[in-house]
């Protein structure tokens, strides 16, 4: 199942987003969290700590190509997606792995 | 920017459906809507609190979602402090054909997790957050099989 938490800055859907990702995780099943705010704080509520936070590294754009799929043209991983996690979704509490998707990479970089 | 919306929405296709439970956390802006960032999720829950500006967002944000073709799309109130908050997201929801999947209360241990650094769950896995979101968690699948 794939679930977006979507909602005005300041609700709570961060809060939200960290808790129910550890709560599947805790269930059994592996979780894939993804954090796609220009402005991330959900290695935080994970409980990954600050440390793991700095060390994190956003999906570079040059991992996608454009491919033709279902009819449509769009960006797709150009290398297989166990790779892609393994290199860059990193290992949270409860079965859960964070991947960064989206950020700048600083300030005048687009 | 644009080519961090094309990247998560390419991803977003590309995972797989069923061996793992994929999350994404949005960013605020309705962006992630009107660019389709996130069309290939199977629910969307729409975190609103109980006052008119967030209500309206959560408003917005049901409807584009809805537009994109996301087969669930429901409300989570949450930061409810009293009856008269429930009723009001009740009301509004009913008013604009939102469907209130979940009402998660106020919780005063979320601002000492805060104040700790530590995640929600590890500072009080018995806070009541922690207890409406393992509802959420308990639920969405059901609400998923039923679609619409």
């Amino acid at each position: 199942m794939k679930v977006a938490v979507s909602g005005k800055g300041g609700s709570g859907k961060t809060t939200i987003s960290g808790t129910l990702a550890r709560l599947v995780g805790r269930s059994g099943m592996q979780v894939l969290a993804i954090d796609a705010d220009t402005n991330p704080n959900l290695a935080l509520t994970l409980g990954m700590g600050t440390d793991a936070f700095d060390h994190l590294v956003p999906l570079p754009h040059g991992l996608m190509e454009h491919r033709r799929v279902d009819g449509e043209t769009r960006l797709s991983l150009s290398r297989p997606l166990e790779e892609v996690t393994a290199e860059f979704a990193s290992a949270g509490p409860d079965n859960v792995r964070l991947m960064m998707v989206g950020q700048v990479r600083g300030a005048g970089t687009g | 920017m644009c080519s961090s919306h094309a990247t998560v929405r390419g991803l977003l296709h590309d995972l797989p459906e069923d061996e793992i439970f994929v999350l994404v956390d949005a960013e605020a802006s309705p962006e992630h809507l009107s660019r389709a960032t996130v069309e290939a999720v199977d629910l969307q829950l729409v975190v609103a609190e109980p006052y008119f500006k967030s209500l309206e967002t959560a408003r917005r944000y049901s409807k584009l979602g809805k537009e994109l073709g996301i087969p669930n799309v429901v409300i989570v109130a949450n930061k409810v402090k009293n009856p008269e908050d429930e009723k009001a997201i009740a009301e509004f929801c009913e008013t604009h054909d939102m469907e209130l999947f979940a009402v998660i209360p106020f919780d005063e241990s979320l601002a000492q997790a805060e104040r700790a650094g530590v995640a929600p769950l590890d500072f009080d896995p018995d806070a009541q957050v922690v207890r409406s979101v393992k509802d959420i968690s308990q639920r969405m699948k059901e609400r998923v099989a039923r679609v619409g």
